[in-house]
């Protein structure tokens, strides 16, 4: 177990340094560059061109991306082109909002889906299975910009219970926190509970007919057991599947949802360096998030483990 | 000695203030002004800086700008030169301004403003090592120097007419040197002016928190230090619907650039006040001037004649905007009316034929995706059709459109742009003068350049009238650019906030603003 975990992680550099490779040339193949950014768009000639100089824009694009990719070995993440903030610094303001906007998103989904998924197939084609299908249909429908909208409309203009707009930290302010993430992890929560809904009611399903729960049945088991112990247990292998498969989801909405929000997350952050095609932070932002999700996926490997201990004698063996 | 006061007359190059403002501050006269509380503000667009001597986002800046810092001379809501930092000014002869400055004014780091202060903050301005984007509306600055602790002399390379718009705008912002020496470049982070709001902390592109400037030098009508607010918070929300929403719930308080489609529902809402600004964003077509077909001067015009502008203004400015084909506002004062190009396919056509193309050609049409370009590019599609121009459109981010047509490899452009510049000098140059750092179309008319010149060199406000009548009627029969519609600029505010006006580009003025309870 432990040196199939090594393995994973080992496994990660590659990916991450071909990530930073394909994103380095896309970012420099985008016409315009960050000196233009810098300066605006009424600069002159010679300005830009001195700039672009100074920010060593004029180098070979390998030369650039070497000299990146040596700093960040020896943990320098560099300084935003614009602004000149220290990378390091715009990653811990955004990071801890978009991790826990998802964490919390995930959370919410999950205590939606999972019991919502066995429902609707324990009581298969039943007026609630009908109920639950157009639900998760319109979850999976809906633009989460357009949901973010309603729920504002909702709970801030007519009920005005929940502010609209606006972060204020955990460790400041747990309360006033929770109250401006509510809609946010709602917004990306509900989209994704509508997929975690399905695969937990299809799964469940596939499994109820199995073999194996004819006999527990016919053991004389007690319905609970045969449902939670037996039934679920094998049918969550898809479900974990599926939630670590939807990361890249998640992290998506989360640039939608952000701006919907006024969120300081690493998604609008995001959206922001690429238009001022600021790669220092662009950069930085794209491997971690890139790096969540790789760290996601070990973990779902070790949660695959906890569920089904099959998992990792085959491996290991 | 001659105290110019035609500078002032010259200096109103916009006729009036919007009325709701003017309504705000007589309500605010007659009732009890509330000191306290924060303002929640939303700004569509991120800042691109909090140093004004690098800022390059100079109208969207302006909404944080004239909170931190002041101008040398002001500008009062019909766009007239009033004390500013500096409490009189003088032009001494041709090449000598003399500025007299405020005394006891205080910089946020508890440092004095004074001559020393002005001296320092233009060189650096000046250097360009700086890289100010301002630059060339003071280049005509030779030196400057310090006469007394509160007296500057400029002293001016010849004649300089926009150098007095220049300090009434971004070049006039005064910045702290002390703080300018004590961060360096990070300076663009620790912004230190002093203006009647102090800078706390900001979350790059997300928000920005300023407090009271409690040592700031004007007095409000309650007899004590202005400004009236405790906290000031300004959101960077770039959608206009999230904008609108958060204003309706309560969560904001002032919304800048309300889109015109939203302004008929916002003006029922008893909680809200839609202002009207003095300023507009001029929409137009830019045409690569150097490449073929629209280096001939028939086609530019044939396209100018095939636009029906009116059908931009119904479909897109929801009856907010006018039909203008010219880059000056109706009331600015050198504001001279084009008759040429009245909507007529025909004579499109008659030019078309003269130039070669009876048939017309293929060409690609490149916006910068957002609304309402998207639109209007789809309309311009369909009406160039008619005369056989075969447009096929290309969407670009903005950074990637402007770099391709300074690139010089763009045809056919949809752009807009805000108006006024501080100056007309500068609304003329910096688009159409052949060094101008916006001419990304590659214009370049010697006459047109050096009648552009002269305007520069002389006070007289007649002959610069004149000279600017001229640069219209050039930029008419050249047609370097088909102008479509002028669309004024709006915001909204909630009926809470009193004291509320705005500058001559529109942005925000809170030194007098107050939240009633």
């Amino acid at each position: 177990m432990v040196s199939h975990i090594t393995r994973k992680l080992i496994g990660v550099i590659p990916i991450l340094l071909l990530v930073s490779i394909i994103l380095f040339g896309i970012i420099n193949m985008l016409p315009g560059d960050a000196a233009l950014a810098v300066l605006g768009e009424s600069v002159i000639q010679e300005d830009l061109a001195r700039t672009r100089s100074e920010l060593g824009l004029d180098r070979p694009i390998y030369v650039r991306y070497a000299d990146w990719l040596g700093k960040l070995l020896h943990g320098d993440l560099g300084r935003a082109i614009k602004s000149h903030q220290p990378v390091t610094e715009i990653i811990m303001q955004r990071l801890p909002v978009t991790v826990e906007l998802t964490l919390l998103a995930i959370l919410i989904s999950t205590i939606l889906a999972v019991p919502a998924g066995i429902f609707a197939a324990l009581r298969r084609n039943s007026s609630w299975d009908v109920v639950n299908g157009i639900i998760s249909m319109i979850g999976i429908a809906m633009p989460p910009f357009w949901m973010g909208i309603l729920l504002i409309l909702l709970f801030s203009v007519w009920l005005g219970c929940l502010p609209s707009s606006g972060y204020v930290s955990f460790l400041k302010d747990p309360v006033k926190n929770l109250q401006y993430i509510a809609m946010p992890a709602f917004t990306i929560g509900f989209a994704f509970a509508a997929t975690i809904m399905r695969q937990t009611r299809s799964s469940m399903l596939e499994v109820l007919g199995e073999e194996y729960i004819v006999t527990a049945r016919a053991k004389g088991l007690r319905e609970s057991i045969v449902i939670w112990k037996h039934a679920l247990r094998n049918a969550l292998i898809p479900v974990v599947t599926v939630i670590s498969m939807q990361m890249g989801r998640l992290i998506g909405g989360a640039v939608v949802t952000e701006t919907v929000f006024a969120l300081p997350g690493v998604g609008r952050e995001m959206v922001d360096s690429i238009i001022a095609r600021d790669y220092p932070v662009v950069m930085a932002l794209i491997l971690i998030t890139a790096l969540c999700v790789l760290l996601t996926n070990t973990l779902v490997d070790i949660i695959y483990v906890i569920i089904d201990p099959r998992i990792s004698h085959s491996k290991e063996s | 000695m001659v105290w110019i006061l035609f500078l002032f007359i010259w200096a109103v190059f916009l006729i009036g203030g919007s009325p709701e403002s003017t309504a705000a501050t007589a309500a605010s006269e007659q009732s009890t002004i509330s000191r306290g509380g924060t303002l929640n503000a939303a700004q569509a667009a991120k800042w691109s800086s909090l140093d004004p001597t690098v800022s390059n986002g100079r109208a969207n800046d302006k909404f944080i700008m004239n909170q931190l810092y002041e101008t040398l001379i002001d500008v009062d809501s019909s766009g007239k030169y009033i004390p500013g930092l500096a409490e009189a000014w003088e032009i001494k002869d041709d090449k000598t301004i003399i500025l007299k400055l405020k005394k006891n004014v205080k910089f946020h780091d508890g440092t004095d403003f004074n001559a020393e202060a002005v001296k320092s903050v233009l060189e650096r301005a000046l250097n360009p090592e700086t890289k100010a984007s301002f630059r060339e509306e003071v280049e005509d600055i030779q030196a400057i120097e310090v006469v007394d602790p509160h007296t500057v002399k400029l002293i001016l390379k010849g004649p300089s007419s926009a150098i007095l718009g220049a300090l009434a705008n971004y070049a006039g912002y005064m910045v702290s040197p002390a703080a300018i020496q004590k961060y360096g470049r990070d300076i663009v982070r620790n912004p230190v002016g002093t203006g009647p709001f102090k800078f706390k902390e900001a979350v790059e592109g997300d928000h920005i928190t300023l407090v009271r400037n409690e040592h700031y030098h004007i007095m409000g009508k309650d007899g004590k230090a202005l400004p009236y607010l405790d906290e000031l918070s300004i959101k960077v929300i770039p959608d206009d619907s999230v904008k609108l929403v958060n204003l309706k719930s309560g969560s904001l308080d002032v919304i800048d650039s309300v889109q015109t489609i939203n302004i008929k529902s916002l003006s029922t809402s008893k909680d809200i006040t839609v202002v009207p600004t003095s300023a507009s964003r001029v929409f137009k077509i830019l045409l690569n001037v150097n490449k073929e077909p629209f280096s001939k001067k028939e086609v530019r015009q044939a396209i100018a004649y095939a636009v029906d502008r009116e059908e931009f203004v119904k479909v897109v400015a929801n009856g907010y905007g006018t039909v203008e084909p010219s880059i000056v506002m109706k009331p600015q004062w050198f504001y001279s009316p084009v008759a040429k190009y009245s909507y007529s396919i025909q004579e499109a056509k008659a030019l078309l034929s003269k130039a070669g193309y009876p048939n017309g050609f293929k060409v690609k049409m490149s916006l910068i995706a957002r609304e309402p370009d998207k639109t209007i590019i789809q309309l311009i599609q369909s009406q160039l059709k008619k005369v056989g121009i075969d447009g096929e459109i290309e969407t670009y981010d903005r950074l990637a459109f402007v770099s391709n047509w300074r690139k010089g490899e763009g045809e056919i452009g949809l752009f807009w742009i805000p108006v006024p510049k501080p100056d007309p000098y500068m609304q003329f140059q910096i688009f159409f003068g052949t060094k101008g750092g916006n001419n990304i179309i590659g214009y370049s008319n010697q006459k047109f350049d050096d009648i552009l010149d002269e305007s520069k060199r002389t006070y007289n406000v007649e002959k610069r009238r004149a000279m600017y009548q001229e640069l219209q009627n050039i930029l008419a029969e050249d047609c370097p650019e088909v102008f479509l519609f002028h669309l004024p600029l709006f915001e909204a505010h909630t009926k809470k906030l009193q004291g509320f006006s705005t500058d001559p580009e529109g942005g925000w003025v809170l030194r007098e603003a107050w939240m009633q309870k």
